[in-house]
Formats: C-alpha cells, structure tokens, sequence
C-alpha cells in the first residue's frame, strides 16, 4: 500500500493521547438504573493499536461512546490530546464536540453508516467539507488517495449499495481517515463480515496503526484477535478486568 | 413448562396417515443474489428431505446460507433453481407471494429471532391474527384457542398486555403461540433463543420438544451447541451447502 | 459541488413520490393564491380601465312622457354637465325569420350614432354605425338568438304587424349594461328607423355625464336631483334616476367583495398545505435521523444540518413555484376574462401581475419554511447516539421491552377492545390493527385530520350556502308569484282583460297591478332616494311576503305601505306605524309605515302600496296596463309556452301586448349568477379538498413506510395481498371518517360565516340561513371515495413489499 503521497501524518511517538479518569456511565430506565461503565480509567498512547474485547452487554460500545463524545458520561473525565493540549471533550457543547471529532476522531461501526444517498467519494468527501478543511478541488483527491490506500478506488464513484459489505468497510475507514485525525475507534468493525472478509479489513487496521502511525481503538467480542492487538483490554459488567495489563507488542 | 398441554388440541391424525412421505422435500436447491455488487450464490445445490415429526437443528456460521434455507422452506425467498415441496405442496411452481402467504399461514407457524409481534395488538389478539388470516376456526372459537395457546406457553395471564409490557422472552413465547394457532403441522424457527437469557431459551426448546413429542415437525436454526445435543437431527450448513447432517435419536 | 449540497439534491431527486407530493402541496396553495391575487388585480384595473373607457354615463334619467331636443339641450346647458344625449328605449320582440321562437330585446336609438360620446359601443364585427332600418346587436344578444352581421331579424310591433331588418354590426356596450344583472340582451337603431317601428321619433331617457368630480357619488347625486328637477319644472316625469361613477364600474364593491371570499379560502388552501407539508417534513427527518446521525458524527454541526435542509426545504418551494407561478397566472387571466364576460366589460389581455406574483413567490417559500421549521430545528438538534441508536446504543435500547405502562390512549383503545368483546363483541384483528394504527401518530392524525376536515367543512358550507341563496331567492320568488306576466302598451279594463284571459285554457286567476315611482324625503323634504311603488289588489294572492316586522297591506289601508328592508339604510330607526314622506306624482303626502318586509336590496327599494289609491294617482281606476296571470301548472317550461300562447291570443283580440314572459323568467336569471359564485367557491372548496385528500394520501404513505416491519410480519403469518391492503385502506377510511364527522360539526359556523359575508356582498342584507343534506352526502361519498382512493397506493406498495425485503435479516 502506498502512502507515500497521501498526506496522512504519523502521529506516532508515544505520548498519551487519549485518557479516560474513572469514567461512569449510569442509564435511567423505566426498570432503574443501571451502570454501564463503573469507573473506567485507562490511557492510549501515540501508535497504539488498542483492543476491549468483552461480550455483548458488557458495556464495550457504552465505552467508546464515551471516547468519542457520542454520549454523555455520568462522571469522570476524558482527555484527548491530539495537538499538545489535553482537550476534555465532555466539557465542550455538543457542537464543538462534532466539529472536533470529525477533525480529531475517525470513527467506523459495524453497521458501516454510509450515506445511501452519496457515491463512495462523495461519502468520503463531506467530513473534509463539513469540517472545512480541504477545498473542493483537493477533497476529490485526497477522497481518490484514501480509496487507493483501502484498495477500492475503482468504486469511487458508485453508491454504496453497489457494493460488497467488506468494501463498504474499507469505504467506512476511508471516510475516518478524511480530516487525517490521529485517532480511529472502531466498533466491531469486521461483525457482519464473513472471516475472509474480515481478515483483510483487519490488515488495514495494522497497516495503518504499523505504517502510518495512528492510533486504533477497537472493541469487539471476538476473543482470537486478542493477541494481534498491541494492548489488550478485557471488559466485563462495566468494569476492566486486566486494567492497563500489558500483551505482547507486534513490532 | 405448564403443565396444561393435555388440553392443546393438536390435530395427530393427518400426521398419522400420512407418515410415508416426506414434511420437507428440496432437491437441487440453487440460491443466487444478484445486486451491483455481482453475484453471490448463498445456497450451491441443497437436497434435504425431514420426515413428520423430526425435530431438526440448522447450524452454520453467518454468511453460511443457513437463514438463507429457512427462507426456501417458508416460501419467503424463492429458489433460483430447484424444488421445494412442503407437506406435499410444490410452494414455487405456479404460486403467487401471495397465495404463498395464504398457504403459510395454514401450514406453516414461523418464529423469527426479532420482532415478532405486532406491537398495536394484544398477546391474545396477536394469537388470533393468524387464525383470522388463515380463516381457520370459528370466529367465536378464536378468542378461547388464543388463550389456550397462551397458556400452553404459560402467558394466559398476560393475554390482554400489549408486547411492550412483556418480556422479550415472553414475547418470543407469544410468537410460539401464534406460531401454533392455526395448528400447523410444521414450525419453522430462526434463531428462536439467540436474544434471550439462557432460562428463557430452555423453555422454549422444551417446548419444541413437546410439539415435536406430539407430532409436529420443527425446524430450527441456531448456533447454540447446547440445543443441538437435543434435537433429533442435527444439519450442518457451511458456504451454501450441507456439510453434516447426524441423527441424534431415532 | 460539495457533498452536502450533493446530498440535498438526491435527498429531492431519489423519492420523486415525496418530492411530488411536498412540491404539489405547496404549488396548490401557491397556485389558488396566484389565481384569485392575480384576478383581483386585473379584474380590478381592468374593470375600471374598460368601463371608464367608454365614458360611462354619470346620471341617467329615465322619464314617464316623451321628449324632445329642446329639453336635452336645456339638459346638457346646465352648470356642471359636461355632456348629455338622448335616448329611447323600448322593449321589442323578435326572432330569426323562419323559426318559432321570439325573444324580447331592449331597443335603444341613439340621436346621432357618429356624435356619440357617452356609454360608447365598443366594436366586435361589422359596423358601429347602422344606418336606417339596420341595426345593431350587443354581443349578448349572440347567447339568446341564432344570427349573426349580415342577417336579418324579424320584429314585432305592437299591433302584431312585423318589420325584418339587418344585423350590420355586432357591438359591446359596457356602460349601458352595468350593474344589472336582470337586464334583456340589447340592440340599437337609429332615430329615423323609429316610424318603420311604429314607435314616435322622441326620447325618454337621458344619459349624463358630469364636468367635475366625476368619481364624487354625493355630488352626482345631487346633480341628478337638480335635472330631475329642471326636468320635472319642464312638464315631464322622471320615474327612475341611476347614478354611477365614473371610474368605477357599479358592481365594482360586489365583485371586491366575492373576490375577497375567494381570497380567504385561497388563504385557508395555503394554511393547509403548509400543515401537509409540515406532516411530511418531519416524516422526511424522522427518516433521516440515522444520516443526521452519520454527518453529526463525521463532524456535522448543528448549524450545517440545519441549512442542509433548510435549503432542500427552499428547493421544494422553488419547484412548487415552477409549476404554480405560470398556471397561477393563467388561472388568474381565466377567471379575470370569466368575469369579464359574466360582467360585461373587457380584460386589457394577458400579463404578469407583479403584486401576484411576489406574493406567490413569498407563499411559496415562507410557507414551506415557516412549515419545515420547527421539524427541522428538531431534527438538526438530535444527538448522534439518538441518531444511531439501533446501531450503537444497544444497552438503551433493551430497556424498551418489559415496560410497565402504557401511554393512556393505547391502555383506552385495549380497555375498550376487551369491554366490547366481554360484550360478545369481537372486532376481526385485521380491524382493529386499522383503528389502533390510526392513532399511533398522533400529532400526524391531527394535521391530516385538519386539513381534510377543513376541506370538508369547506365543501359542505358552500353547498348549505347555495340553498341559503336559492331558499332565499325563492322568499323573493313570492313577491312574484304570477306564471306569466302581461304588459301592454296602453291600460286596458281590468273586468275586459280578466274576462277574455280567464277563457284561455289552464288559465286560473288573473290580476291587475299598478306601478308607480315615488321620492322618498327627508324632514326638510329634500329627496333621499326614488322608491318604487308597486300595488297588486289587497287582496292578491301573488305576494306572499316576508315580513321582518309589521304586518302586510289590508283592503281597508289608504295612504299605507309596506317598505323594503332596504330603506332602513336611509330611515334607520323606522319601525311599523311611523310615518314617512313620500313626494307622489308631484305631490308631498304623508304615508304610514305598516310593515317591513325582506327583499333584494340591489333591486331596489321597493314599497307595496294600495291598488285604489296608486290607481287613483295614475288616473287608472278601474284599468291597469301591467297583469299578472297564475296558470295551472308552474314550471318554467309550461310558463314559456302559456306566455306565448298568451301573447298570440291577446294580440289577435286586438290588444297591444308589450312583452308577455313567464314569471320565473328574471328570477332565473338572478339564480343563474347566483349560481356562477356558487361555482367558484366550489372549485375553492374542491381545491381544499385535493390538499386535505393529498394529506391523507401522504400520512398513509409514511404510516405504510414506517410498518413495513409490521407488514412482514403479516405475510409471515399468513396475510395474502388483499388481506394486507384492506388493513391499509380500512385504516385510511377510518380516518375519512373521523374527519367527516368533524366537518359536519365545523361545517355549521363555516356556514354562517360564508352565507353572511355572501348574502352581504350579494344581496347587501343578512338572509336566514337554511341547512342542506346535499352537502353532506356529497362529501360523505367523497370523503369516502377520496381516502380510499388515497390509501390505496400506499397500500399496494405495503402488498408489494416482499418479507424478505421486510424483515430485513442482519
């Protein structure tokens, strides 16, 4: 895969980037309350490729909610430093918390939330022009380059009912790299692929954490990645189980 | 389970007669999809034959074409090449979607793994739905078999609740029920436990048992091991074709 | 183009049926608008511009005897005439040679065709100028006889001998014709034919204009009193003045008036459009929530969702605008010219009126806008967690089964089911899921609810407003009972006429009447106003009247009257036993007051007086030129005949009939243009109607859409096409019906507003107001019909759908 001239900057040196402070998550239903998160802390550096891997229910996809300021935390904090001043984004308006996260966050689901509406470039289009941080001219391009480096270019122009559900993933990744932030989170990113499928999606998660430096943060429930992530994060009834243990580190 | 079934009223001796041939007969079933993505064929040639009165499992990994199957049994999809006769019906040659609804609606009780009832209406009216699309029993007669399907399940005294109020456990046993209103000599199943706690999917494989006990044929999909054990087929499906295919009791 | 706005476009472009149905919501209301501002603004330039164009008359007076140039000189000399020319005017029969059938014409001569230079004939085939023993038509007459420029005609004098002259030239005569709806169809000759007519070559009438402050109706009145005068002071009689300004065409207020009942129907169509489009605006976000979702999560913030589709809001309205800005106005130029021929006067031809179409610019994007704002404000604020949930929130989303109340209604409608059914009544589930759907969205169910129940309240109001109109045209009916009416050109015997009319077949009564024209005046007798006296015998049973206070005549009364409510206008607080008066045949005489009865204010003011005493002034006791005739059967067909048949035999026995017409022959008239404002409230109201039932159509649609899950199920269960339909169209129909029968309560104050602000502008006095089942059937069956119809594809989209499709395996 080439990046060599896609400017995708490697973020990569170590530092924290992301930081969660004892971070709880209570739900008020008709039934009670009930606690998601039960104090979370944990932190990702620069480069990291960072699995939660728990089952469904155990409150994985509550977390990364939190990451990304999708919902809101009962308590706690979390800090996102992609420019050298910690941000805490659950003190920012919902606005700025959507301005900020599509410059700063790339986020990708399992259900890959394409625009049915828009072709494949346009799809990756509209985050660099809602954000505003590309022109016209350059979005198309760096749209065509992102598609490159996810190997679909040659559906550029189709709609995303033309294609496979792996392409549409790759589609989906392309569209979080747009705005070329430091940080992808990724929610069951491979659960409706076949294994196929899904292995080759995977390889474009290490290549972007092993070449091009970003940081990835993954949930899912499937326990055989465990080793190929470079931190592994067990969650269960909303707590961590092996906080900040540290696994084998490919590279 | 309720201790009640004695009093479900399930029609034995059509089953009995007819013993000899087949519930399900499919032979050289092809399913292809075509979409601008390209083709993908989810089902490569299936011959599956279950006699009255088998309780059958489906496993098989997402993708495999399993649910893909079940649809050919339901005359919900339809086979880009092959046969499927149900019950001694052709249910693709000749036949309409709509007449397929007709005719499912009186052979056939269908349990989905989502989403099952109507949320406008009642348990007991879900129950009665079918019966009234069927235009089997009575009109009178509907209300009094609803509740005792409902009991059957065990949910008599949640007949008047609307599904919200339930369970989704309990909802899934009301779907059973309805499933069995009109009295069908097949029940298809999708999946029935895969969103329930363990407790809740016991009982309703017990209850499979029982109708299966009492001559129905069951048909269900699941990828949890701990049912397949107590079926007394177990299919094996994988990239669209079957791949095993065991006798647990016979 | 940048993908945003790349997303609006295929937001417009990817569900035309959506699209279509917001654009033509919006393009009627714009398009109703458009039509009646647009008329109003032509027929309001126009009627102005083409009626002072031919130098309307100020005053005309018609006088009792004949006259001569000396007395129009003395006219036009007076201070402050501008100019002033003579006229004749008498009734005539004729008819194509050859055919049966005669018809009575206003025969007008002028002096001197060439010098004509008040109510000037506008030209429209063949000469203006007749010359003797020619004559000319106005083109009204074209509508009532089979003839044409170079025919002839053949007319009937009074001593039965007929003439036959050419038609010459086909004309227009605006000013002659103004503001009377009753008029005959007219011609025109000039004075040297008026020996070959038998008819003396003098005058009776004068058309004036005046010098100054011609738009002034005080000071024309005034002037006219003064001629009136003059004139009288000259030996001769003036029994009728009209007065009109001279910009401003005399049914001018009239027309203003209906116009702006149409205009605020137009505005009520516009109102429930921007309710339809709300409707369906906020079921276009509530399916767009998962995209709002996606750009909120790519970096979309609120102000940029919110322009997104504010913009695919304004591009509805620039379509709508499309359609309906041209059609607009050429809606509006179709009823202008509608008018025009209905009113006599021309439209100076097509054109864009700029005050129209702003407005209808403005409607078309401020409604919409005002419409969309509130969903899109909403729908532009919603969380992505909300946005997505189903996707990502799948905690959240378990708390939905196991709740442990119902929302009131849902807990009503079981309660209800379950009360029935221990009641041995058992709704079919198919039905009942129809009835429970139907409230599932409520605040959809209101606005679809508002606009097809407006529309229905609307369509039955103007049907109870047409029988207000006709009931009360048939009160006027009977002060005009008689079959036929006979005038003769000279008084005859009344025991003379009664005995030889009586010998006719089917003849049963005949009665004689006598007329008379009065000045009303005022404490210092100064004149306020002609009253025309009418006086069947005391004893008739022609008149059955309507009395608003007071009592009617009686054998016994003398210098009594019964007056027309109309002249309240200029006696407000006259009541029954006061007196008023009345300057007679040149003399002051005080009349009592007896009664006030209901009448037609624009016909005139009007009192019943004694047959003797009127007869006495005319000096006609015992003789009568005017009779009234009742035959044994009363329709108009038979009325027709028996005029005719009355006409031959009276002129065969010698005498000189003037004009012999079936009774309902003017009130015919009058209902026929009553009939015209009819119809144009009821294509308004139809027009509602389209936009209550486009309204339902849309709610089914989106209700089907958003069930589609639901229908899966169904077919799963055993629901064949038909099955699946008739829930869907039962559902519909039930919804008609709700609205039918909240139209039927609304329906009784929309009526007596319209029939109020109808029967003012119309008849310029408040009438009783009667009820009619017409209405009601008529739109039961439509309403009916209607959500049917509206229900019907989205519910052979439903049947379409396949399970597979439906339930949607993930």
């Amino acid at each position: 895969m080439s990046a060599a001239r896609l400017s995708l900057h490697n973020s990569s040196n170590g530092s924290t980037l992301v930081e969660l402070l004892n971070v709880v998550k209570v739900y008020s239903t008709a039934a009670g309350e009930f606690t998601a998160l039960d104090g979370i802390s944990l932190q990702a550096g620069r480069g990291e490729f960072v699995g939660i891997i728990g089952k469904s229910g155990a409150g994985k996809s509550t977390l990364l909610n939190m990451i990304t300021g999708v919902d809101r935390l009962t308590s706690g904090e979390v800090l996102v430093n992609a420019n050298g001043s910690p941000v805490s984004i659950h003190k920012m308006s919902e606005d700025s918390i959507a301005l900020w996260r599509g410059k700063t966050l790339g986020v990708v689901y399992q259900s890959f939330q394409l625009l049915p509406m828009l072709t494949i470039v346009e799809n990756i289009t509209l985050p660099m022009d809602l954000c505003g941080r590309f022109n016209p001219k350059q979005s198309r391009q760096r749209a065509l380059e992102l598609l490159r480096l996810v190997e679909i270019e040659a559906h550029a122009d189709k709609l995303p009912s033309q294609i496979s559900g792996g392409q549409q993933q790759r589609v989906a990744i392309a569209r979080a790299l747009a705005n070329d932030p430091p940080i992808l989170v990724a929610d069951e990113p491979t659960g409706s692929l076949d294994s196929v499928t899904a292995e080759h999606i995977f390889e474009v998660f290490e290549h972007l954490v092993g070449d091009l430096g970003k940081t990835i943060i993954m949930v899912t429930h499937d326990q055989t990645l465990a080793p190929r992530f470079t931190r592994t994060l067990r969650i269960a009834d909303g707590e961590l189980l092996q906080p900040e243990s540290e696994t084998e580190t490919i590279e | 389970m309720s201790t009640t079934h004695a009093r479900l009223r399930v029609d034995l001796s059509q089953q009995a007669m007819s013993t000899p041939d087949a519930m399900i007969d499919m032979h050289g079933v092809v399913k292809t999809f075509r979409s601008s993505a390209g083709e993908f064929t989810a089902l490569k040639g299936v011959d599956l034959t279950i006699e009255r009165g088998q309780f059958v499992s489906i496993v098989g990994k997402s993708g495999s074409g399993k649910s893909t199957l079940l649809n050919m049994i339901t005359g919900i999809d339809h086979p880009t090449q092959g046969r499927v006769v149900i019950g001694g019906t052709d249910i693709y040659t000749g036949v309409t979607e709509s007449q397929r609804s007709r005719w499912r609606g009186r052979n056939l009780g269908i349990v989905f793994q989502f989403f099952q009832l109507l949320p406008m209406l009642t348990l007991l009216e879900n129950v009665m739905l079918s019966m009234d699309f069927a235009e089997m029993y009575d009109f009178d007669e509907r209300p009094e078999r609803a509740l005792e399907m409902l009991r059957l399940v065990g949910l008599e005294k949640f007949a008047n609740k609307l599904p919200v109020l339930v369970s989704t456990g309990q909802q899934q046993l009301a779907a059973i029920a309805r499933a069995m209103a009109c009295d069908p000599p097949l029940l298809v199943a999708d999946e029935p436990t895969g969103n329930l706690d363990s407790r809740s999917a016991n009982t309703i494989v017990d209850l499979f048992e029982e109708l299966s006990r009492r001559g129905k044929t069951v048909v269900m999909v699941t990828h949890d091991p701990s049912f397949t054990s107590r079926t007394t087929r177990n299919i094996t499906i994988a990239d669209g074709l079957l791949v095993a295919d065991g006798n647990h009791k016979s | 183009m940048k993908p945003r706005w790349r997303k609006v476009i295929h937001d417009l472009l990817d569900n035309k049926g959506r699209t279509l149905l917001v654009v033509l919501s919006i393009a009627v209301g714009v398009f109703s608008i458009g039509v009646i501002a647009g008329a109003y603004q032509i027929i309001g330039t126009d009627l102005r511009a083409s009626y002072s164009a031919v130098k309307p008359a100020n005053i005309e007076l018609r006088m009792a005897k004949n006259f001569d140039d000396d007395l129009l000189e003395m006219i036009r000399n007076r201070d402050g005439v501008a100019d002033a020319e003579a006229r004749r005017a008498f009734n005539i029969r004729v008819r194509t040679p050859g055919t049966e059938k005669w018809i009575t014409l206003d025969m007008y001569v002028f002096d001197d065709f060439e010098e004509n230079s008040i109510n000037l004939l506008i030209p429209i085939e063949g000469q203006t100028i007749p010359e003797k023993r020619e004559i000319l038509l106005e083109q009204d007459v074209l509508d009532h006889i089979d003839t044409g420029v170079g025919r002839s005609l053949e007319f009937q004098l009074a001593d039965g001998s007929t003439k036959i002259m050419p038609v010459v030239g086909i004309v227009q005569d605006i000013g002659g014709s103004a503001g009377d709806f009753l008029a005959s169809p007219t011609s025109y000759v000039t004075k040297d034919t008026l020996p070959y007519l038998g008819q003396p070559e003098l005058f009776n009438r004068a058309v004036v204009t005046v010098s100054e402050r011609g738009d002034d109706i005080a000071h024309i009145r005034d002037m006219g009193a003064m001629l009136k005068d003059k004139v009288e002071k000259n030996d001769n009689l003036v029994v009728r003045m009209r007065f009109a300004e001279t910009h401003k065409h005399p049914l001018a207020d009239t027309i203003k008036a209906v116009l702006g009942i149409l205009l605020a129907i137009g505005v009520l169509v516009v109102f429930l459009s921007s309710s339809l489009i709300a409707n369906t605006l906020s079921a276009l976000l509530n399916q767009h929530l998962r995209y709002i979702g996606v750009i909120k999560l790519v970096g979309g913030q609120r102000r940029q969702v919110f322009l997104m589709y504010l913009t695919l809001i304004m591009a509805f309205g620039v379509l709508a605008l499309l359609i309906a800005v041209p059609l607009g106005g050429q809606g509006a130029y179709a009823l202008a010219s509608f008018a025009a021929d209905k009113l006599h006067f021309n439209v100076l031809g097509y054109r864009i009126v700029p005050a129209a179409f702003i407005i209808q610019i403005l409607v078309g994007l401020l409604v919409p806008l005002i419409a969309g704002l509130a969903p899109v404000r909403s729908g532009s604020r919603i969380t992505v967690l909300h946005a997505l949930s189903g996707g990502i929130a799948d905690e959240e989303k378990q708390a939905k089964a196991g709740k442990e109340r119902l929302p009131w209604f849902d807990w009503v409608q079981v309660k209800a089911t379950r009360l029935l059914a221990k009641r041995g009544v058992h709704i079919p589930r198919p039905f009942v899921i129809s009835l429970r759907n139907t409230f599932r969205r409520k605040s959809r169910l209101m606005l679809t609810l508002f606009t097809l129940t407006m529309g229905g309240a609307i369509f039955i109001a103007v049907f109870n407003v047409r029988v207000t109109l006709h009931d009360f045209m048939g009160v006027i009916e009977n002060y005009f009972v008689a079959d036929v009416t006979v005038d003769f050109d000279k008084p005859y015997r009344l025991d003379k006429v009664q005995q030889d009319v009586l010998k006719m077949d089917g003849v049963q009564h005949v009665e004689g009447w006598q007329f008379a024209s009065a000045e009303m005046l005022d404490d210092n007798k100064h004149m306020i106003q002609n009253i025309s006296l009418l006086a069947p015998p005391t004893d008739s049973r022609l008149v059955d009247p309507m009395m608003v206070s007071g009592r009617w005549l009686r054998v016994d009364d003398v210098r009594s009257l019964a007056i027309s409510e109309g002249v309240l206008k200029y006696y407000p607080n006259l009541e029954p036993g006061d007196s008023l008066n009345l300057k007679i045949d040149g003399r002051e005489e005080v009349w009592q007051v007896v009664g006030i009865f209901k009448f037609m204010d624009r016909e005139g003011i009007l009192g019943y007086a004694p047959f003797e005493y009127i007869a006495e002034i005319n000096g006609l006791v015992n003789r009568s030129a005017s009779y009234r005739v009742v035959t044994d059967r009363h329709d108009r067909h038979y009325q027709d005949a028996k005029a005719e048949e009355l006409d031959k035999y009276l002129r065969d026995r010698g005498y000189q009939v003037r004009l012999a017409e079936a009774g309902r022959a003017s009130l015919d008239k009058a209902l026929e243009s009553l009939d015209i404002l009819v119809t144009l409230l009821l294509i308004m109201a139809v027009l509602t109607a389209i936009v209550g039932s486009m309204g339902l159509t849309g709610t089914m649609g989106m209700n089907v859409l958003e069930r589609t899950r639901e229908i899966g199920i169904m077919r799963a269960i055993g629901a064949d096409d038909r099955a699946v339909m008739r829930t869907v169209i039962a559902e519909g129909v039930f919804v008609g019906m709700i609205s039918f029968g909240l139209a039927i309560i609304l329906s009784i104050p929309f009526t007596y507003v319209l029939a109020s602000i109808v029967s003012q502008a119309v008849f310029q006095s408040p009438i009783p107001i009667i009820f009619t089942y017409m209405g009601y059937a008529i739109w039961l069956g439509m309403v009916l019909a209607l959500s049917a119809l509206a229900s019907i594809l989205p519910a052979r989209n439903a049947a379409r759908l396949t399970i597979r499709e439906v339930l949607a395996y993930e």
